[in-house]
């Protein structure tokens, strides 16, 4: 019998995953403005959902325990941990959404300042 | 090319599984041979110059998983793969070296090759350099690559020019070159004497009836279960498929084993002029402390530039706005570490993982620092490591602060040369093929790609599985015959 609700995909893009990786590319790009971030989250959580099966699992476990986390403790506390975290692989969630959003950003738009803000846009101000 | 019409059936003498430097070899030379050949390749067939080279863009249709693939271990090397007609050159840098002497009587020793001698290679070699117009850049480097020779030139550091498949037009010049890749040059030999070319067809497993294969079953485009019936086969699939098809097939035993890599790290360096050339990479490899270390240049689209910075962006970030004045350098070293491809059941994607040795960390850290060398004589006003929380070096005694402060574990660790997976050769304790390609334990399923080489050339490995390639589908058109 259907629920009427959609399954939970940890990947997708309602799921925790995302809603980590925009919170942590607006606190590393603070002006990149609305739209810009929502096309990058889309293209990080595109490529990640592209990972080969065994990486897949472990980012979707990752996610699963992201999510919890996020309502246990809050969001911000769980970017901030994973933000900072050494810890093996669960380290290197930031660290992928980190360097797949800086990749989108300056390939798509070449002329973005280091705080997220268009160059082109300060330049005409 | 001459591409097949999907359909549910297929026959063929000889299927060869992959159009890679060593698919598109074999093709082409067992076609020539007379050989009814088809081809099976994944990913789809993308014109040259339809896509940007080392963009997201190309890295979304020819790479898989987008360019995302990574070897476990700590630290997780990334890799990438090709995944499109043509393979890997379609998505490399182009450059060409030949394995030495040395390493070819190393490769001879470690698996017991039987009847590989140096003249027979480099006799292939000769064959390549000219199908592919192996040659150095006919006019002026990018300025990437002449800041690179010019810093090992201070320091008296020996290094040289890397020769590359490129045609230039006359008068031409680094900026005019154009690859002379798979589908360029051997896939259209291939289907000028016959081979056909099913493409974005993935194969899943081979059927066998003990020693004896007989089909291939494939997935097409939509999803459509494909077969194809054959009296050959020849897995070319690279460094990690080709085990991981093997293994899905019922052949273990050493097969996916011994993968070795060339790992690297990167650093950026900004200069007080404009040096990235967004689709193009540097041709200059410093040399000095080869076979151990070599330095060359990586890609520098500004995404990649950013890339390399977010290992400390906090610091870093404010260089990205330089981008146009800034390159992206690699240290490359021959590990010692080894590490294996496992498919796994029920996963459509095999796990791989690599294990550095403690000599290979020292020697990761070793080759950044001499880097970041090479780029303060070549006049960089700055260098940013790509390791966690690294320090910019603005000058010689930085280097020791960065040189404290670099751990493997935290650095990008990457590579793009992957082998070793199905090394060929006599001795069984160590091969898993046997001196032509042909897998122990099977009758008639060869493997031909670089997954054959004993281990790491040490150079840019497409001449070493080019040469390999061409030598086993002689012989193998000969026993076909």
């Amino acid at each position: 019998m259907s629920t009427g609700q959609r399954p939970f995909q940890p990947l997708g893009a309602d799921g925790p995953f995302a809603a980590f990786a925009d919170d942590l590319i607006e606190r590393e790009l603070p002006e990149l403005a609305h739209e810009r971030r929502t096309a990058t989250v889309q293209f990080v959580c595109r490529r990640v959902r592209a990972l080969p099966s065994p990486l897949l699992i472990g980012v979707t476990l990752l996610a699963v325990g992201v999510g919890v986390g996020r309502r246990l403790f809050g969001p911000a506390r769980v970017t901030t941990f994973l933000q900072r975290t050494r810890l093996p692989f669960v380290g290197e969630l930031a660290r992928l959404v980190r360097s797949l959003g800086v990749a989108f950003v300056w390939e798509t738009w070449p002329d973005t300042e280091p705080s997220g803000s268009d160059l082109t846009d300060a330049a005409t101000a | 090319m001459r591409f097949v019409d999907p359909r549910p059936h297929h026959d063929c003498q000889v299927l060869v599984i992959g159009s890679g430097a060593g698919g598109a070899t074999t093709a082409a030379i067992l076609a020539e041979a007379g050989h009814d050949v088809l081809i099976v390749e994944e990913g789809p067939w993308v014109e040259q110059g339809s896509v940007v080279p080392f963009s997201l863009e190309q890295m979304d249709r020819q790479y898989r998983a987008g360019g995302v693939t990574v070897a476990l271990g700590r630290p997780s090397i990334a890799y990438t793969e090709g995944r499109c007609a043509g393979g890997g050159t379609e998505i490399n840098s182009g450059l060409y070296r030949r394995p030495s002497e040395g390493t070819l009587e190393r490769w001879r020793r470690q698996t017991t090759i039987a009847d590989f001698t140096d003249d027979e290679f480099y006799a292939a070699c000769d064959e390549i350099e000219i199908a592919l117009s192996v040659q150095t850049v006919p006019g002026r480097h990018t300025p990437a690559s002449e800041r690179l020779r010019d810093g090992a030139a201070a320091l008296g550091w020996a290094h040289d020019e890397i020769p590359r498949w490129m045609s230039y037009p006359a008068g031409g010049d680094a900026s005019t070159g154009k690859r002379e890749s798979m589908t360029r040059t051997f896939l259209p030999r291939a289907a000028a004497a016959g081979a056909a070319m099913l493409v974005e067809h993935r194969v899943e497993r081979i059927v066998r009836d003990r020693d004896r294969a007989f089909r291939a079953e494939l997935t097409g485009p939509e999803g459509q279960p494909v077969t194809v019936d054959f009296d050959v086969v020849v897995v070319c699939g690279g460094a990690i498929q080709s085990p991981a098809l093997l293994q899905r097939s019922g052949w273990r035993g050493l097969v996916g084993k011994g993968l070795a890599v060339h790992p690297t790290v990167k650093l950026s360096a900004r200069f007080d002029a404009p040096v990235n050339v967004v689709d193009d990479v540097p041709v200059h490899q410093v040399k000095e402390f080869s076979p151990d270390l070599s330095f060359g240049g990586s890609a520098s689209q500004p995404g990649l530039v950013a890339l390399s910075l977010s290992d400390h962006w906090p610091l870093m970030r404010d260089a990205v706005t330089s981008w146009r004045d800034i390159a992206v350098y690699y240290a490359a070293i021959t590990s010692e570490g080894r590490g294996r491809v496992t498919a796994v059941p029920a996963m459509r994607d095999p796990l791989v993982t690599y294990r550095l040795t403690g000599r290979d960390r020292a020697l990761l850290g070793q080759g950044l620092a001499r880097l970041a060398l090479v780029m303060l004589e070549a006049g960089a006003l700055e260098v940013y490591p790509s390791f966690r929380d690294a320090p910019i070096v603005r000058k010689r005694a930085d280097l020791a602060d960065a040189t404290a402060m670099f751990r493997a574990a935290t650095a990008s660790v990457m590579t793009v040369h992957l082998c070793s997976t199905v090394p060929m050769g006599e001795d069984r304790t160590r091969a898993a093929t046997d001196s032509m390609g042909r897998v122990h334990g099977a009758e008639n399923v060869y493997v031909n790609d670089a997954s054959l080489l004993p281990d790491a050339p040490g150079v840019n490995p497409q001449a070493s599985v080019m040469a390999i390639a061409m030598r086993n589908a002689r012989r193998l058109a000969e026993r076909l015959t």
